[in-house]
Protein backbone atom coordinates (compact mmCIF):
# COMPACT_ATOMS: atom_id res chain seq x y z
CA UNK A 1 0.00 0.00 0.00
CA UNK A 2 1.46 3.26 -1.18
CA UNK A 3 2.42 5.48 1.35
CA UNK A 4 0.93 8.87 1.37
CA UNK A 5 3.73 11.20 1.42
CA UNK A 6 1.22 14.39 1.21
CA UNK A 7 2.18 16.91 4.30
CA UNK A 8 -0.87 18.98 3.27
CA UNK A 9 -2.18 21.22 0.74
CA UNK A 10 0.21 24.85 0.55
CA UNK A 11 -1.50 27.79 2.25
CA UNK A 12 -3.31 29.80 -0.06
CA UNK A 13 -1.67 33.33 0.47
CA UNK A 14 -3.38 36.92 -0.23
CA UNK A 15 -2.71 38.52 -3.00
CA UNK A 16 0.18 40.64 -2.54
CA UNK A 17 0.10 44.31 -4.02
CA UNK A 18 2.74 47.09 -3.87
CA UNK A 19 1.64 49.82 -2.02
CA UNK A 20 0.46 52.40 -4.51
CA UNK A 21 2.45 54.92 -5.01
CA UNK A 22 1.25 58.95 -5.43
CA UNK A 23 2.67 61.07 -7.69
CA UNK A 24 2.77 64.58 -7.44
CA UNK A 25 2.52 66.58 -10.16
CA UNK A 26 4.69 69.53 -8.54
CA UNK A 27 7.29 66.89 -8.20
CA UNK A 28 7.13 65.94 -12.22
CA UNK A 29 6.86 69.55 -13.04
CA UNK A 30 10.35 70.57 -10.95
CA UNK A 31 12.22 67.54 -12.55
CA UNK A 32 11.26 68.66 -16.05
CA UNK A 33 12.14 72.43 -15.39
CA UNK A 34 15.50 70.66 -14.21
CA UNK A 35 15.95 68.92 -17.29
CA UNK A 36 15.01 71.63 -19.76
CA UNK A 37 17.57 74.14 -17.32
CA UNK A 38 20.41 71.46 -17.94
CA UNK A 39 19.95 71.06 -21.66
CA UNK A 40 20.31 75.13 -21.80
CA UNK A 41 23.16 75.02 -20.32
CA UNK A 42 24.76 72.50 -22.04
CA UNK A 43 23.85 74.63 -25.19
CA UNK A 44 25.40 77.57 -24.20
CA UNK A 45 28.54 75.49 -23.04
CA UNK A 46 28.70 74.63 -26.38
CA UNK A 47 30.18 77.75 -27.49
CA UNK A 48 28.00 80.66 -28.09
CA UNK A 49 27.26 83.63 -26.38
CA UNK A 50 24.38 85.90 -27.06
CA UNK A 51 25.18 89.81 -27.39
CA UNK A 52 23.69 92.80 -29.59
CA UNK A 53 25.31 92.78 -33.18
CA UNK A 54 28.58 94.92 -33.76
CA UNK A 55 30.77 95.83 -36.57
CA UNK A 56 34.06 97.33 -37.10
CA UNK A 57 36.72 99.15 -39.36
CA UNK A 58 39.82 100.58 -38.43
CA UNK A 59 40.86 103.79 -40.01
CA UNK A 60 43.90 104.43 -42.11
CA UNK A 61 46.42 105.80 -39.47
CA UNK A 62 50.23 106.18 -40.19
CA UNK A 63 52.87 105.22 -37.14
CA UNK A 64 53.59 108.76 -35.35
CA UNK A 65 56.09 109.74 -32.98
CA UNK A 66 56.29 112.93 -30.46
CA UNK A 67 59.47 114.73 -30.29
CA UNK A 68 62.25 115.98 -28.21
CA UNK A 69 63.05 119.09 -26.59
CA UNK A 70 66.41 119.24 -25.06
CA UNK A 71 69.13 122.15 -24.93
CA UNK A 72 72.57 122.10 -23.69
CA UNK A 73 74.57 125.16 -22.41
CA UNK A 74 78.50 124.78 -22.14
CA UNK A 75 81.01 127.51 -21.15
CA UNK A 76 81.45 129.75 -18.20
CA UNK A 77 81.12 133.44 -17.98
CA UNK A 78 84.09 134.12 -15.98
CA UNK A 79 83.25 137.19 -13.15
CA UNK A 80 87.27 138.26 -13.41
CA UNK A 81 86.19 139.70 -17.14
CA UNK A 82 83.51 141.76 -15.36
CA UNK A 83 85.72 143.15 -12.22
CA UNK A 84 87.78 146.41 -12.08
CA UNK A 85 85.33 148.25 -14.76
CA UNK A 86 85.10 152.05 -14.88
CA UNK A 87 81.49 153.60 -15.58
CA UNK A 88 80.69 152.78 -18.70
CA UNK A 89 83.43 150.18 -19.75
CA UNK A 90 81.53 147.07 -20.84
CA UNK A 91 82.74 143.55 -21.44
CA UNK A 92 81.09 141.03 -23.33
CA UNK A 93 81.27 137.01 -22.97
CA UNK A 94 79.67 134.44 -24.34
CA UNK A 95 77.96 130.66 -23.51
CA UNK A 96 77.54 127.99 -25.65
CA UNK A 97 73.94 127.29 -26.43
CA UNK A 98 73.14 123.86 -28.36
CA UNK A 99 69.62 122.87 -29.19
CA UNK A 100 70.27 119.01 -28.84
CA UNK A 101 66.16 117.80 -29.36
CA UNK A 102 64.79 117.41 -32.48
CA UNK A 103 62.72 120.00 -32.78
CA UNK A 104 62.51 123.76 -33.06
CA UNK A 105 62.78 125.78 -29.68
CA UNK A 106 62.11 129.60 -28.98
CA UNK A 107 64.46 130.99 -26.49
CA UNK A 108 64.29 133.19 -23.88
CA UNK A 109 66.53 134.74 -20.94
CA UNK A 110 65.58 136.19 -17.42
CA UNK A 111 68.12 137.79 -15.54
CA UNK A 112 67.82 139.31 -11.96
CA UNK A 113 70.45 141.19 -9.67
CA UNK A 114 70.84 138.65 -6.68
CA UNK A 115 73.31 141.18 -4.51
CA UNK A 116 75.05 144.35 -4.10
CA UNK A 117 74.53 147.82 -5.22
CA UNK A 118 71.65 148.15 -7.64
CA UNK A 119 71.67 150.24 -10.47
CA UNK A 120 75.29 149.61 -10.47
CA UNK A 121 75.51 147.70 -13.78
CA UNK A 122 73.49 147.34 -16.73
CA UNK A 123 73.46 144.12 -18.84
CA UNK A 124 71.95 143.17 -22.66
CA UNK A 125 71.51 140.05 -23.95
CA UNK A 126 72.07 138.06 -28.02
CA UNK A 127 71.97 134.86 -29.25
CA UNK A 128 74.53 135.00 -32.43
CA UNK A 129 75.40 132.18 -34.61
CA UNK A 130 78.03 129.53 -33.77
CA UNK A 131 80.34 131.51 -36.35
CA UNK A 132 79.62 134.87 -35.50
CA UNK A 133 81.46 137.34 -33.15
CA UNK A 134 79.21 138.49 -30.18
CA UNK A 135 78.04 142.80 -30.79
CA UNK A 136 80.13 144.78 -28.58
CA UNK A 137 78.10 146.63 -27.53
CA UNK A 138 75.26 144.59 -28.07
CA UNK A 139 73.00 146.99 -28.64
CA UNK A 140 69.01 147.60 -26.71
CA UNK A 141 68.04 148.31 -23.88
CA UNK A 142 69.08 147.12 -20.21
CA UNK A 143 67.33 143.95 -20.17
CA UNK A 144 67.88 143.48 -16.30
CA UNK A 145 65.13 141.99 -14.40
CA UNK A 146 63.02 141.14 -17.18
CA UNK A 147 62.52 138.38 -19.85
CA UNK A 148 64.30 138.63 -23.52
CA UNK A 149 62.83 136.29 -26.07
CA UNK A 150 66.67 135.27 -28.32
CA UNK A 151 65.47 133.76 -31.14
CA UNK A 152 64.36 130.11 -32.36
CA UNK A 153 66.84 127.86 -32.53
CA UNK A 154 66.14 124.74 -35.41
CA UNK A 155 67.49 121.51 -34.33
CA UNK A 156 70.93 120.48 -33.72
CA UNK A 157 71.66 124.65 -34.28
CA UNK A 158 74.86 125.95 -32.47
CA UNK A 159 74.44 129.06 -31.08
CA UNK A 160 76.62 131.92 -28.77
CA UNK A 161 74.39 133.49 -26.27
CA UNK A 162 76.26 136.84 -25.62
CA UNK A 163 76.06 138.57 -22.17
CA UNK A 164 77.08 142.43 -22.19
CA UNK A 165 77.59 143.41 -18.67
CA UNK A 166 77.99 147.83 -18.70
CA UNK A 167 79.33 149.26 -15.42
CA UNK A 168 76.78 151.86 -14.88
CA UNK A 169 77.58 155.80 -15.61
CA UNK A 170 76.08 156.48 -12.02
CA UNK A 171 77.78 153.97 -10.39
CA UNK A 172 80.37 154.54 -7.37
CA UNK A 173 84.00 153.29 -6.72
CA UNK A 174 83.77 149.81 -4.89
CA UNK A 175 80.31 149.21 -6.02
CA UNK A 176 79.97 145.25 -6.61
CA UNK A 177 76.75 143.51 -7.23
CA UNK A 178 75.97 139.38 -8.57
CA UNK A 179 73.25 138.56 -10.85
CA UNK A 180 71.23 135.45 -12.13
CA UNK A 181 70.82 134.55 -15.73
CA UNK A 182 67.83 131.83 -15.95
CA UNK A 183 68.17 130.80 -19.94
CA UNK A 184 64.11 128.68 -21.45
CA UNK A 185 63.91 126.70 -24.16
CA UNK A 186 60.24 126.67 -24.78
CA UNK A 187 58.54 124.76 -28.11
CA UNK A 188 58.07 127.22 -30.58
CA UNK A 189 54.59 128.77 -30.92
CA UNK B 1 -9.91 26.47 -11.31
CA UNK B 2 -12.84 29.02 -10.83
CA UNK B 3 -14.98 30.87 -12.29
CA UNK B 4 -13.19 34.65 -11.27
CA UNK B 5 -9.41 33.08 -12.57
CA UNK B 6 -10.42 31.98 -16.15
CA UNK B 7 -12.40 35.34 -16.15
CA UNK B 8 -9.16 37.31 -15.68
CA UNK B 9 -6.88 34.65 -17.73
CA UNK B 10 -9.74 34.80 -20.57
CA UNK B 11 -9.81 39.03 -20.57
CA UNK B 12 -6.24 39.18 -20.01
CA UNK B 13 -5.90 36.63 -23.74
CA UNK B 14 -8.16 39.21 -24.85
CA UNK B 15 -5.94 42.23 -24.54
CA UNK B 16 -3.13 40.78 -25.25
CA UNK B 17 -4.49 39.57 -28.59
CA UNK B 18 -5.62 43.61 -29.17
CA UNK B 19 -2.35 44.27 -28.00
CA UNK B 20 -0.33 41.87 -30.22
CA UNK B 21 -2.09 43.77 -33.40
CA UNK B 22 0.32 46.53 -33.45
CA UNK B 23 -2.02 48.77 -31.69
CA UNK B 24 -1.30 50.80 -28.66
CA UNK B 25 -3.37 52.53 -26.16
CA UNK B 26 -3.11 56.40 -25.33
CA UNK B 27 -5.67 59.46 -25.11
CA UNK B 28 -6.58 61.12 -28.75
CA UNK B 29 -4.74 63.00 -30.33
CA UNK B 30 -3.89 64.93 -33.70
CA UNK B 31 -1.73 67.15 -35.60
CA UNK B 32 -2.08 70.12 -38.33
CA UNK B 33 0.99 71.84 -39.57
CA UNK B 34 0.98 75.83 -39.70
CA UNK B 35 2.61 77.57 -42.11
CA UNK B 36 4.65 80.18 -40.74
CA UNK B 37 7.16 81.46 -43.74
CA UNK B 38 10.28 82.54 -43.95
CA UNK B 39 12.36 83.84 -41.18
CA UNK B 40 15.34 85.87 -42.13
CA UNK B 41 17.64 88.14 -39.86
CA UNK B 42 18.98 91.44 -40.65
CA UNK B 43 22.22 93.27 -41.47
CA UNK B 44 24.93 95.27 -39.71
CA UNK B 45 27.99 96.11 -41.32
CA UNK B 46 30.25 99.18 -41.59
CA UNK B 47 33.12 99.43 -43.90
CA UNK B 48 35.73 101.93 -44.42
CA UNK B 49 38.05 103.41 -47.80
CA UNK B 50 41.45 104.46 -47.25
CA UNK B 51 41.18 108.42 -46.12
CA UNK B 52 43.67 110.95 -46.51
CA UNK B 53 45.71 112.94 -43.75
CA UNK B 54 46.02 117.06 -43.94
CA UNK B 55 49.15 116.77 -41.51
CA UNK B 56 51.29 114.16 -41.64
CA UNK B 57 53.84 115.90 -38.84
CA UNK B 58 57.30 113.92 -38.29
CA UNK B 59 57.37 114.95 -34.85
CA UNK B 60 54.48 115.59 -32.92
CA UNK B 61 54.35 118.49 -30.06
CA UNK B 62 51.60 119.25 -27.61
CA UNK B 63 48.98 121.70 -29.51
CA UNK B 64 49.54 119.62 -33.13
CA UNK B 65 46.30 118.48 -34.71
CA UNK B 66 46.06 116.33 -37.40
CA UNK B 67 42.92 115.20 -40.01
CA UNK B 68 41.95 112.48 -41.58
CA UNK B 69 38.66 112.28 -44.35
CA UNK B 70 37.45 109.48 -45.42
CA UNK B 71 34.14 107.20 -46.04
CA UNK B 72 32.26 104.53 -44.29
CA UNK B 73 29.54 102.38 -45.65
CA UNK B 74 27.00 101.40 -43.45
CA UNK B 75 24.94 98.18 -43.91
CA UNK B 76 21.85 98.56 -41.49
CA UNK B 77 18.67 96.41 -41.82
CA UNK B 78 16.09 95.66 -39.82
CA UNK B 79 12.58 96.93 -38.98
CA UNK B 80 13.71 97.71 -35.25
CA UNK B 81 17.06 98.74 -35.52
CA UNK B 82 18.80 101.21 -33.82
CA UNK B 83 22.63 101.24 -33.56
CA UNK B 84 25.42 103.98 -32.44
CA UNK B 85 27.95 105.03 -34.69
CA UNK B 86 31.24 105.79 -32.89
CA UNK B 87 35.12 105.96 -32.83
CA UNK B 88 36.91 104.02 -30.38
CA UNK B 89 40.48 104.99 -29.34
CA UNK B 90 41.28 102.47 -26.64
CA UNK B 91 43.35 100.70 -28.81
CA UNK B 92 45.49 103.53 -28.65
CA UNK B 93 48.63 102.18 -26.88
CA UNK B 94 51.98 103.05 -26.41
CA UNK B 95 55.08 101.57 -28.31
CA UNK B 96 57.17 101.67 -25.26
CA UNK B 97 55.85 104.48 -22.46
CA UNK B 98 52.41 105.79 -22.52
CA UNK B 99 52.09 109.39 -21.90
CA UNK B 100 51.83 110.66 -25.41
CA UNK B 101 49.28 107.96 -26.17
CA UNK B 102 47.39 108.79 -23.16
CA UNK B 103 47.63 112.50 -23.92
CA UNK B 104 45.89 112.05 -28.06
CA UNK B 105 42.42 113.01 -28.10
CA UNK B 106 40.31 111.28 -31.17
CA UNK B 107 36.85 112.66 -32.22
CA UNK B 108 34.93 112.31 -35.07
CA UNK B 109 32.29 114.06 -37.32
CA UNK B 110 30.14 112.88 -39.84
CA UNK B 111 29.48 115.83 -42.61
CA UNK B 112 26.87 116.68 -45.09
CA UNK B 113 23.82 116.64 -42.36
CA UNK B 114 20.94 115.88 -42.84
CA UNK B 115 21.50 112.10 -44.05
CA UNK B 116 18.54 109.93 -43.88
CA UNK B 117 19.05 107.24 -41.07
CA UNK B 118 21.74 108.68 -39.46
CA UNK B 119 21.07 110.89 -36.02
CA UNK B 120 24.10 113.14 -34.33
CA UNK B 121 23.49 112.51 -30.24
CA UNK B 122 25.51 115.78 -29.74
CA UNK B 123 28.34 114.20 -27.34
CA UNK B 124 30.42 112.87 -30.48
CA UNK B 125 28.31 109.89 -31.37
CA UNK B 126 25.56 109.04 -33.98
CA UNK B 127 22.59 106.74 -34.08
CA UNK B 128 21.51 105.30 -37.06
CA UNK B 129 18.80 102.75 -38.53
CA UNK B 130 17.56 101.23 -41.44
CA UNK B 131 17.16 104.41 -43.55
CA UNK B 132 20.75 104.56 -43.66
CA UNK B 133 21.19 101.15 -45.30
CA UNK B 134 23.89 101.40 -47.60
CA UNK B 135 24.38 105.47 -47.27
CA UNK B 136 27.85 106.44 -47.68
CA UNK B 137 29.26 108.77 -44.91
CA UNK B 138 31.80 111.16 -45.25
CA UNK B 139 33.67 111.66 -42.47
CA UNK B 140 36.44 113.47 -40.39
CA UNK B 141 38.32 112.28 -37.33
CA UNK B 142 40.22 114.49 -36.11
CA UNK B 143 43.55 113.73 -33.58
CA UNK B 144 45.12 116.45 -31.12
CA UNK B 145 47.61 116.54 -29.14
CA UNK B 146 46.74 119.17 -26.39
CA UNK B 147 48.93 121.56 -25.51
CA UNK B 148 48.07 121.31 -21.80
CA UNK B 149 47.96 117.82 -21.57
CA UNK B 150 51.31 116.97 -20.48
CA UNK B 151 53.68 118.68 -17.83
CA UNK B 152 56.90 119.63 -18.12
CA UNK B 153 58.92 116.93 -21.04
CA UNK B 154 56.12 114.05 -20.35
CA UNK B 155 54.98 112.12 -23.68
CA UNK B 156 58.58 113.05 -25.74
CA UNK B 157 59.68 110.64 -28.05
CA UNK B 158 57.30 107.93 -27.86
CA UNK B 159 55.69 106.20 -30.37
CA UNK B 160 51.93 105.13 -31.34
CA UNK B 161 49.97 103.37 -34.06
CA UNK B 162 46.84 105.50 -35.36
CA UNK B 163 45.95 102.62 -37.25
CA UNK B 164 44.27 101.21 -33.88
CA UNK B 165 41.89 104.33 -34.02
CA UNK B 166 38.38 102.03 -35.46
CA UNK B 167 35.30 103.39 -36.62
CA UNK B 168 32.42 101.14 -34.13
CA UNK B 169 28.60 100.66 -35.14
CA UNK B 170 27.04 99.13 -31.86
CA UNK B 171 23.45 97.84 -31.78
CA UNK B 172 21.43 99.77 -29.12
Amino acid sequence: MPRNLSVGAPQRQPAHRAPRRRVSLRGVFTSLCAVTVGIFAAVLSAGGTYALWNDDTAIDGPVVTSGVLDVELSGVLESTHWSKLLPGERHVQFVVVTNTGNIPIDLSALSAQTSGDPGSFELRLELVGEADACSSPIPGADALGSTVGLGIMAPGEVSHLCVDVTLSATALPGDDADFSLTLTAGQEP
Amino acid sequence: MNKLTKASIAGAAGIALLLGGAGTLALWNDSASITAGDITSGTLTIDGSSGTWDNEWDLWVPGDVATYDGTLTIGATGDNLSAILSVDDSGLVGIGNTEFASALEVTFTVNGLPVAGVTDNGNGTYTVTEAADAAVLDVTVTVTFPANSVQNLEGQDQTVNLNAVSFVLQQQ
